[in-house]
């Protein structure tokens, strides 16, 4: 199954008063579709922290992403992000990467579609999350209505939509109506907006015009609105942060040019064994729509071939490009070349051609804050409200309350109209999941979900994200600490300690033959309430010592202090978590290299 | 009354008919509003020697309990019994367990044993015999002090050794506990979460108790300390031949380190037994889903979950009858069903307009409950027989029905002065009992177990 959320040496630091502390170093996950991918570890293994860096919610400073990626659906999260690189092809050598401190803004405008839409997160303080001062329904609801104001916006700014019968009413009022009448609306219109009469005329006529012809003049309009009205100073505010941000596919492009690393990377057999067979890569150029790769001819092979020449592709190698791509799929490399739709060939290259943008996630904010002020608009006319408004929210209502219902909430209708702190934990802990549930995600990130619950509340909640499971495809990313509750729910594991992921292996395997010292020592000392092999009361094999300190982890493997079988190399190597089998992979010395001996 | 130390006595602490009652408090002149019955009448026998867990949800009652036991607190009502001889106790327990049946010679005694009874002062020689210690090792050592002081002050406290005793005493608990001596010159907060809860032994166990009291003692940690941190608590049980309460949330840590089980549930003991027995033979509906609840690091080990229903309800207004009734999966007629279970229905099953069933009837004015047993239906214009027989019929007809179960717990069906009165079974709660040897249940499944008196 292709995976959806792809991390790769993903690196992310705290600035401290007593130092640089990196809480999450070089941490490499994979989720596939549908899957529930559990992930464990300790107090303070940087289980959270790789969360918030998932959803770019890390509060900077003192926090940053130091690198790495973050592939999501086929596109880079962090391609613009003030880490991002920016591929500066070279006709001889590898490609340079250079950080693009421009293009920060508007990946935070995509984070922002993309926690909406693509990635939700359930916390473990479902207090915390929740507005203690509005009913729970309503919150959920704000969610739902976000989106289906747009629909509705879009409409509105569409001038051919405006005959339509539902905003008939609008076009005939502001547009055509009877002078009279029309002069009254206009009129309570401008008591509500604050705008005088013409302006309505020029923001009206503004929506058959380009979006940046519409942002100016809305944004015109709005300048010379009268001071103090608080989400019209706000409205200007953001109009300033959006302006710089263009479009969709703009980003789209440059999220692509990213792709150069991933595709060194492919290319190169001592990070991919599978590439042994193919020519060396010399450097690879991106263009709009596809990315070129450039070979060397191998050294010596035909007579007359100097090193360093670029190969003229030939109709073979595409194909074995092609394969190559194609064997690659399954692992990491898959979700990352997921946006390729073709391998081409032109005179000097193999071309990765791109598929078409999926635009229905990234829509720039600009066009979103537009639609928003225009709904606010045309919402305060009070006709126009029960129009346009009143439906949508009661579509809302009822859509909350299947919600509710899908995640068995007792008497969904009462519980809408209650305020958070009336609710008891896990009833609040359902809320969230419906919240998180509402914007269809692909990806659930859940943090503790359960941890400050109680058993028999823990259960209710855990036997619904089961049951969920069955009915909807989002895949779930489960942090806990708690080994037992793994077991229950996921499919694979991977296990976290100071900040590295130090073995994956799916559910099963891991439990009836951990492979890493430390996932052994864990699952040895945790006491269970059915016996398993363990007499009651006999002393239990626990692991000496306690987690490093972040800020000066011990040197080679950060196991090796508390480690029975470290050695020599331990002290002194780091161990990478390499592939162990098929399916499993672990971070230690004990476990040779896989194809070791093939590549010497 | 006999010094607990020279007669080490088999029943070291006994709480009996124990209750406490906080008062919530509220409005504008702070009165108090309402009561949380935190403590509800529980009775606990803790010998000499023995781990006795304490287990249950969040707000059960477990901490209050544990701080009566060492009145850290004062009960409301009942009794803590300490040092208590086997025959003495047995001879208590003989009058029955509510301290209104009770002769004025076991009076006599109670008064003899009950540290609940005594002047606060002679408190002062009894607290080094019981220690506690507490959940979270973040707040509970001081952090201005170093460590050395923090061993060494319940000694100096309590007058038990001078000050370069009480230091050489402290250098040698922290190395019991598996710290080294260099370490008493540090602050707390230079050590992580499972040296802290060392040190917070170490201090339990400077004046050298026979009684810890381990409020959730690996809450806070991490499971490769936790497993650490239990085995130093039953090193040093075995050592000291000291005697525990464990009061935990966490089941798998209460089957590695008890010998008894006392489930809690709402501020009342529903199940008492044997660790091994209770896990392998829980007899009281909460202690089938509590136990079934817990989940099993076993991803092979698929088993039966039962699901409680709803919430625990609060404890300020707990259940009528048996306190698990409104969630058991087991429920009987007279398990403590009350007007309050079927008010939300009944306004809508009586009322004709709401129900085609009732069309018979009259329109349906006012619902109302009166204390534990009666449910009123008023109608605009007064009942009538007729009217009686038909909401009885469909009292009869939901009875039948798997979910109408409260509706089986009424009695009769009355008319009173134009009004239709619901009559309940009387809401008792039932009895700890003890149904086979040495296991105490409260539920009327259990044959033999007959309603609390009072
Ligand atoms: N805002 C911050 N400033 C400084 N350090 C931080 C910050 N947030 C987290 N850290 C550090 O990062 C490390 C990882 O923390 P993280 O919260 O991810 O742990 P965790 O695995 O989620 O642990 P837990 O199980 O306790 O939630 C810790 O050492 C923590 O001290
Ligand atoms: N000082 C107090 N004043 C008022 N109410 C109190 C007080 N102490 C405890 N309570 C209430 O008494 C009930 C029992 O509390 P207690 O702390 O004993 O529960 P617990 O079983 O220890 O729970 P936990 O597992 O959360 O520690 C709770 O509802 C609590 O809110
Ligand atoms: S690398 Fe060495 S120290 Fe680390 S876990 Fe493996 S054997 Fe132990
Ligand atoms: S008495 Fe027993 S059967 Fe009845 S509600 Fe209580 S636990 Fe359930
Ligand atoms: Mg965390
Ligand atoms: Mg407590």
């Amino acid at each position: 199954m292709e995976p959806i959320l792809v991390v790769r040496g993903l690196k992310t630091e705290f600035l401290t008063s007593r130092g640089l502390l990196r809480a999450v170093d070089d941490v490499d996950l994979q989720i596939r579709k549908g899957e529930v991918l559990g992930l464990v570890g300790e107090s303070g293994s940087g289980k959270t922290v790789t969360a918030l860096s998932i959803m770019y919610l890390l509060q900077q400073p003192p926090g940053r992403i130091a690198g790495g990626e973050i592939w999501f659906r086929g596109l880079n999260l962090l391609a613009g992000s003030d880490e991002d690189i920016r591929v500066v092809p070279r006709t001889v050598g590898p490609p340079k990467f250079l950080p693009a401190d421009d293009l920060l803004k508007q990946h935070r405008a995509r984070m922002n579609r993309v926690r909406g839409h693509g990635m939700s997160m359930i916390f473990q303080e479902p207090m915390s999350s929740l507005n203690p001062v509005l009913r729970v329904g309503y919150q959920v609801a704000e969610v739902l209505m976000f989106q289906r104001r747009q629909e509705i916006c879009d409409r509105l700014l569409s001038r051919r939509d405006l005959t339509d019968a539902d905003l008939g009413l609008f076009r005939q009022a502001v547009a055509s109506g009877e002078a009279s009448e029309r002069e009254r609306l206009v009129a309570e219109f401008c008591v509500r907006s604050g705008l005088r009469p013409e302006k309505i005329h020029a923001l009206i006529d503004a929506s058959g015009l380009p979006i940046d012809e519409r942002i100016a003049r809305v944004r015109r309009l709005a300048v010379r609105r009268r001071r103090g009205g608080g989400w019209w100073l706000r409205f200007l505010k953001r109009l300033d942060a959006m302006e710089e941000i263009h479009f969709t596919r703009e980003w789209e492009r440059l999220s692509r040019l990213s792709l150069g690393q991933p595709a060194v990377d492919l290319f190169d057999p001592k990070k991919n064994p599978r590439a042994k067979g193919l020519p060396p890569l010399a450097t690879v150029s991106p263009q709009p729509d596809a990315l070129r790769l450039y070979f060397h001819a191998a050294v010596g092979s035909g007579g007359d071939r100097r090193k360093g020449d670029l190969l003229v592709p030939s109709e073979d190698l595409r194909a074995r490009v092609e394969a190559h791509l194609r064997d690659s799929a399954s692992g990491v490399f898959g979700a990352i070349f997921g946006i390729v739709k073709s391998v081409g060939i032109t005179e000097d290259a193999i071309e990765l051609r791109y598929r078409e943008p999926a635009t229905d996630l990234f829509r720039t904010e600009t066009e979103l804050w537009s639609r928003r002020l225009l709904y606010r608009i045309a919402t305060s006319i009070p006709v126009l409200r029960s129009v346009l408004a009143r439906p949508i929210e009661e579509e809302a209502r009822r859509h909350v309350v299947e919600l509710f219902r899908l995640v068995r909430i007792p008497e969904p209708t009462k519980i809408y109209d209650e305020y958070p702190h009336e609710l008891s934990g896990g009833m609040q802990q359902r809320v969230m999941i419906a919240m998180a549930l509402a914007g269809e995600p692909a990806l659930m990130i859940a943090d503790e979900p359960t941890t400050a619950l109680d058993v028999t509340t823990q259960a209710q909640i855990l036997w619904l994200l089961k049951d969920l499971r069955t009915r909807i495809d989002s895949a779930i990313l489960y942090i806990t600490h708690d080994l037992a509750v793994i077991a229950e729910l996921s499919d694979r594991v991977a296990v976290m300690y100071a900040g590295k992921i130090v073995e994956a292996a799916p559910v099963a395997d891991l439990f009836a033959n951990p492979l890493h010292p430390y996932t052994q020592g864990l699952l040895q000392s945790i006491v269970s309430t059915e016996s398993q092999g363990l007499e009651p009361g006999a002393p239990l094999p626990t692991i000496p010592g306690v987690v490093p300190d972040l800020l000066a982890p011990p040197s080679g493997c950060r196991f090796h202090p508390r480690c029975k079988f470290a050695f020599d190399r331990c002290r002194v190597e780091e161990p990478k978590l390499l592939a162990h089998g098929p399916n499993r992979r672990v971070a230690c010395h004990l476990y040779p290299e896989e194809g070791a001996s093939a590549a010497a | 009354m006999p010094p607990p130390s020279k007669d080490r006595n088999e029943i070291l602490l006994a709480a009996r008919g124990l209750k406490k009652h906080f008062a919530v408090k509220g409005g504008l002149l702070q009165r108090a509003i309402a009561t949380v019955h935190a403590v509800d009448g529980v009775d606990l026998v803790i010998r000499r020697g023995e781990t006795v867990a304490l287990v249950g949800e969040s707000g059960c009652g477990k901490t209050t309990l544990g701080r009566l036991l060492l009145r850290l607190i004062e009960p409301t009502e009942g009794d803590v019994l300490f040092n208590v001889p086997e025959d003495v106790f047995e001879r208590m327990r003989a009058n029955g367990p509510a301290a209104t049946q009770d002769d004025g010679q076991t009076k006599e005694l109670i008064r003899q044993y009950s540290i609940t009874r005594r002047r606060r002062r002679s408190m002062k020689a009894l607290r080094r015999f019981m220690q506690p210690v507490f959940q979270d090792p973040f707040t509970s050592l001081d952090p201005r002090m170093l460590v050395k002081d923090i061993v060494a002050e319940p000694l100096l406290v309590s007058g038990l050794a001078t000050r370069p005793e009480a230091y050489e005493q402290g250098a040698r608990l922290l190395e019991e506990v598996g710290l080294r001596p260099e370490h008493l010159y540090r602050f707390p907060h230079e050590f992580s979460g499972g040296q802290r809860q060392r040190i917070a032994i170490a201090r339990a166990l400077a004046p050298e108790p026979e009684f810890l009291l381990l409020d959730e003692p690996t809450s806070a940690l991490d499971v490769s300390v936790q497993a650490q941190i239990l085995n130093l608590l039953k090193d040093i049980q075995r050592k000291q031949n000291l005697t525990y309460l464990l009061i935990t949330h966490n089941l798998s840590v209460v089957r590695h380190m008890a010998d008894r089980v006392a489930v809690m549930y709402l501020g009342r003991i529903l199940e008492r037994k044997r660790t091994a027995e209770l896990f392998s033979n829980p007899l009281h509906p909460y202690t089938k889903a509590l136990l079934s609840a817990v989940p099993v690091p076993d991803p092979k080990r698929r088993r039966e979950r039962i699901i409680l229903p709803g919430d625990v309800p609060s404890p300020i207004a707990p259940p009528a009858g048996c306190r698990f009734h409104t969630r058991c999966n087991a429920v009987l007629p007279h398990c403590g069903w009350s007007p309050r279970d079927i008010a939300a229905t009944a306004a809508h099953m009586f009322d004709p307009s709401r129900n085609p069933d009732a069309s018979e009837l009259p329109p349906l004015e006012e619902v109302t409950i009166r204390g534990d047993e009666v449910l009123l239906l008023r109608y605009r214009e007064p009942a009538t027989e007729s009217n009686r027989l038909g909401v009885e019929a469909l009292v009869k007809a939901r009875a039948e029905r798997p979910e109408g179960i409260a509706f089986r717990a009424i009695q009769y069906v009355r008319l009173d002065g134009g009004r239709i009165l619901l009559e309940f079974l009387p809401a008792k709660e039932p009895e700890l009992l003890e149904i086979v040897p040495h296991h105490f249940v409260a539920c009327y499944l259990y044959p033999g177990v007959t309603s609390a008196t009072n």
